[in-house]
């Protein structure tokens, strides 16, 4: 019966070979019992006979298998042992990138574990969806949907068990007696807390969110109103007078994607007939609503994202027959943190693409790692390979040589584990220190180190690393023929290792030069931001918000100030990322653009120092102004066709469809973002629709100004506390430059990383090499050679190879840094600089590297190499 | 003195006993035979090897054969020492069994 020979030869590959003759006899006794009794009973004895041994079977090769991973511990330490040096290569270049790797790990085990506390989180999800605004040239995937959504849903399709309204705009000021508090935070109806799962320190949480009026509030925003006082039925007072009534303290101690410091009940809402309104609109709901949904058990979500679509024609159509509105997705609880980037995100949800670039850059950072175990260890084959030429002369097989090298290799990574986390503990406060990361709240606690949920990550990742770096050299070196390794002959077929060297030391260094160039284009981009002109004058400029007082109070205050130069409104402040997206037109052009506006005062060029090209600039006195007079700027001119900025003046634009005439050309300035250049602008004369008061201060005075403002302001009686910004810090604390920072700080460490690695490789290298040549050069010398020949001879094969990854890399990395530069329109530009100097920087640390050995093994004393034979 | 378990004694013999043709399977079924049950392997292996880390027994391993999917025999032989220890036990047999009261064996030792 070939089932039970094949079970027989199966067995085999467990058992030892020592057991060998016992499958023979259990063989033989079957083939006999097949005459004696029939197949039926020799089978029932085969088996009975095997259950019966099994766990004999199992102990027997278990006191094999430990008796054998002791020899191989015994000879990896002493391998270890014999070559520190390649040994600490190995190791320290595991630890350093395994550290980045855990570092990653850590933060996706901390980042999946989003949403995850509520007993209901895989029957929870969240509707999204495909949604065009009239800003925007596309659609864009909304976290929104309109307000209307969840009823709709849950009365109509029997999958929903319930739906749970959540709007986001709840802000503002809060007062309880003299405190006056901002908070943020959401609306959110009675469902919320059972649903979710929240818990309440303190209040009822089947009541806390039923009545208008009432507020939840986190522990730390309790205690800033309250300090030690009971938080809990007291009344505290938004502006506008709205009372809202303390019904519940909530445990914010939890990983979720919702951001609040504040919830209030979504009834608030629904009982102010003015908000009702919106909500009823769903075009204006849709921009700030978000539609949970409870799911019944067994509930489908791919099929009920096609049901709901019909949603949209019945209740969401435009009459145009062009539906702003594209299509709803089904989005799984569990699923928004690290999912796509949305649109008016509810929180601070971490993108799946920020998660996926770290992911990579670690893969790539531990592979480069991972070549130098795999180089080094083909480097010694010479050494190894006569310890398995007699292996397999003693007998042993393929199988057992190729997994004592994988023992090795995971026993190489599991020490490097050890140092690796002690790399870690450096590199956790520095990575929870990126902006990106402190400013959404997404600090790695360092006691997630503990949880067993990490633990298991690590080991496993550090076994997964162990068998990729052991995987080719154990296949490598378990597949010498004994009787030639033992003569001392090793050609292998297929990919020699001389052949797989040469490829690894190339990646290795094309790698380290991209990661070194970009950092430094990262670095160039950041400093030319940093110094770029923004085309304003940013210096003694404060900009004051108005809230609820009137510009025109502020400014006849603050005239008086002899401190004060000039003082303007405005309702933007250019460059720190916001923007007043308009479409503007002109009839030389088809079709609309899109612009930044800014709606501003008469004084706002002079104080900005803008520089007024052409034209005039606004004027009070002609009376039209606010209805009728654009300001463009020079780019503006040129995108709307107009070839000189004189020949637009006079002309009529539309503005958001509003026909207005250009009076005066202004000099472009950085409107957006310090990434951006050359967007086309429009001014507004809007006195009255602003947002700030831009003050010039005289040189210097900006301390006294400032000292004396607060008392400037209180004697407003405003309801807000004041809420000023100097411009120059404001610029330097624009998100998007800390984000760059936050680039170059990873991508320099990457890069640190990468090349020290490399260069430990090449370090390895060279030292076996000359270890191995030292005959040669012995001979060499004795025959009248001189030290730089031998450094020469020792370091050409090297420099040859880091050659070859220069012309691979450098194309490379202008590639790929053109790929973004393209995005960026201020720009600094790609120089040539750059890459000679990252280029040089590697070849300078490669040839100290290989220098160092060489001069070494040049200087040694021919008589000392050639004495021992 | 280091006394044979029972069931080395009984391997010994059965070593001794089926003389050329002493190996595993060969054993086993001659053991199982006198026992009257069938015995599993373990019950076998494990006092063979035993014993022949003790010194009682020698093995050598046959060509391999077919019907036994290309594995070969372990043949095993007594040693001297083996022969001595079994000789031991039988002393100690008939000692103990000489001048016992009647157990109703109607069979009295000399």
């Amino acid at each position: 019966m070939p089932k039970i020979i094949s079970i027989l030869k199966i067995l085999e590959r467990f058992v030892p070979d020592e057991l060998h003759h016992l499958l023979g006899d259990l063989e033989e006794e079957y083939q006999l019992n097949i005459k004696r009794e029939g197949v039926t009973r020799a089978r029932f004895i085969f088996w009975s006979q095997i259950l019966r041994s099994l766990p004999w079977f199992i102990l027997q090769s278990l006191i094999w298998n430990t008796e054998m991973l002791f020899n191989y511990l015994k000879v990896t330490w002493r391998n270890l042992k014999k070559h520190t040096s390649f040994s600490f290569i190995n190791i320290f270049g595991l630890a350093a990138s395994m550290s980045v790797c855990l570092l990653i790990i850590l933060f996706l085990v901390d980042q999946t574990s989003y949403d995850d506390f509520s007993k209901n989180s895989d029957r929870i999800v969240r509707i999204i969806m495909d949604f065009k605004s009239p800003y925007n040239d596309d659609s864009n995937l909304y976290a929104t949907t309109p307000a209307s959504l969840g009823g709709i849903l849950e009365e109509n399709y029997p999958e929903v068990e319930q739906a749970v309204q959540v709007r986001g705009g709840f802000n503002g000021e809060f007062r309880h007696g003299e405190t006056v508090l901002p908070l943020e935070g959401m609306y959110a109806d009675s469902s919320f807390l059972p649903i979710f799962g929240f818990t309440l320190i303190e209040g009822n949480p089947k009541t806390a969110l039923s009545d208008p009026g009432s507020i939840l509030l986190t522990p730390e925003s309790a205690y800033k109103i309250f300090g030690d006082e009971e938080a809990l039925g007291k009344t505290i007072t938004a502006l506008g007078d709205q009372d809202y009534t303390v019904t519940g303290i909530i445990d914010n101690d939890v990983r979720t994607h919702f951001r609040f410091e504040s919830i209030a009940s979504y009834s608030t809402l629904t009982a102010d007939t003015k908000s009702q309104s919106l909500l009823q609109n769903w075009k204006n709901s849709t921009y700030d609503s978000y539609t949970y949904l409870l799911m019944k058990k067994d509930a489908d979500l791919q099929e009920f994202q096609s049901k709901i679509q019909s949603v949209i024609s019945t209740n969401y159509a435009d009459p145009s027959g062009e539906n702003q509105l594209k299509k709803f997705q089904v989005q799984p609880l569990t699923e928004i943190n690290l999912g796509p980037a949305l649109s008016n995100e509810v929180g601070m949800v971490m993108p799946g693409f920020i998660a996926w670039f770290l992911v990579g850059f670690a893969i790539i950072v531990t592979l480069i790692a991972v070549f130098n175990y795999v180089s080094l260890t083909i480097a010694r084959s010479l050494n190894r390979g006569r310890e398995v030429g007699v292996r397999k002369v003693l007998g042993a097989h393929r199988g057992s040589i190729v997994q004592q090298f994988l023992f090795e290799s995971v026993l190489i990574a599991f020490s490097s584990l050890v140092f690796a986390t002690i790399i870690l503990r450096w590199l956790l406060p520095e990575f929870n220190s990126l902006f990106f990361i402190s400013f959404t709240q997404n600090q790695v606690e360092p006691n997630l180190l503990t949880n067993p949920e990490t633990i298991l990550a690590f080991l496993a990742f550090t076994l997964i690393v162990g068998i990729v770096a052991g995987f080719y050299p154990s296949l490598y070196l378990s597949s010498f023929s004994p009787a030639r390794v033992l003569k001392g002959i090793f050609n292998v077929k297929g990919l020699s290792g001389q052949t797989l060297k040469k490829i690894i030391t190339v990646s290795q260094f094309t790698f380290s030069l991209i990661f070194i160039i970009t950092s430094f284009i990262l670095f160039q981009q950041f400093k030319f931001m940093a110094n770029t002109d923004y085309g304003f004058n940013r210096e003694n400029i404060v900009n004051i918000a108005l809230q609820d007082v009137s510009f025109n109070r502020l400014k006849y205050n603050l005239e008086k100030n002899p401190n004060v130069a000039s003082v303007a409104a405005s309702s933007k402040i250019p460059a720190i990322g916001s923007i007043d997206g308009v479409w503007i037109k002109s009839d030389s052009i088809d079709k609309k653009i899109n612009a930044h506006s800014f709606r501003v005062d008469e004084n706002y060029i002079q104080t900005m120092g803008l520089n007024l090209i052409s034209g005039r600039n606004f004027n009070p006195e002609t009376g039209t102004d606010t209805s009728k007079a654009v300001i463009i700027s020079d780019q503006a001119a040129l995108q709307l066709g107009f070839n000189t900025p004189a020949e637009a003046l006079g002309k009529q634009i539309t503005v958001d469809d509003k026909p207005l005439d250009v009076v005066g050309v202004i000099e472009n300035f950085i409107s957006a973002d310090p990434l951006r250049s050359g967007d086309p602008i429009v001014m507004l004369y809007q006195p009255e629709k602003t947002d700030y008061a831009v003050v010039k201060i005289l040189p210097g005075q900006t301390p006294d100004f400032l000292a004396g403002l607060n008392k400037t302001w209180l004697s407003f009686d405003s309801i807000y506390s004041l809420k000023y910004k100097i411009m120059n810090e404001q610029l330097e604390d624009n998100p998007q430059m800390i984000v760059f920072i936050d680039f170059i700080k990873i991508l320099g460490l990457i890069a640190a990383f990468s090349i020290l690695i490399s260069c430990l490789g090449l370090l390895g290298m060279a030292m076996y090499s000359a270890e191995n040549r030292v005959k040669e050069i012995g001979i060499r010398k004795v025959l009248g050679a001189s030290v730089q020949n031998i450094v020469l001879l020792l370091s050409r094969e090297y420099i040859v190879l880091i050659g070859i990854s220069f012309l691979i890399g450098l194309p490379l990395s202008w590639f790929i840094n053109n790929l973004w530069m393209e995005q960026v329109t201020n720009k600094v530009g790609l120089h040539a600089g750059v890459f000679i100097t990252g280029a040089l920087m590697i070849l300078f640390l490669a040839l100290l590297t290989i220098g160092s050995q060489a001069l070494k093994a040049a200087k040694t004393n021919p008589v000392s190499n050639l004495r021992s034979e | 003195m280091d006394l044979l378990s029972r069931m080395e004694e009984l391997i010994l013999l059965a070593v001794w006993k089926l003389q050329d043709e002493a190996y595993g399977l060969e054993i086993r079924l001659h053991l199982s035979e006198i026992l009257g049950r069938e015995l599993s392997v373990g019950a076998v292996y494990v006092p063979l090897k035993r014993l022949k880390k003790r010194g009682y027994l020698s093995s050598w391993d046959s060509e391999p054969t077919d019907e036994r999917g290309g594995r070969s025999k372990r043949f095993f032989k007594l040693t001297a020492k083996g022969v001595n220890a079994l000789q031991e036990v039988h002393s100690v047999q008939e000692k103990t069994w000489r001048n016992l009261p009647d157990i109703g064996l109607g069979w009295v030792p000399a």
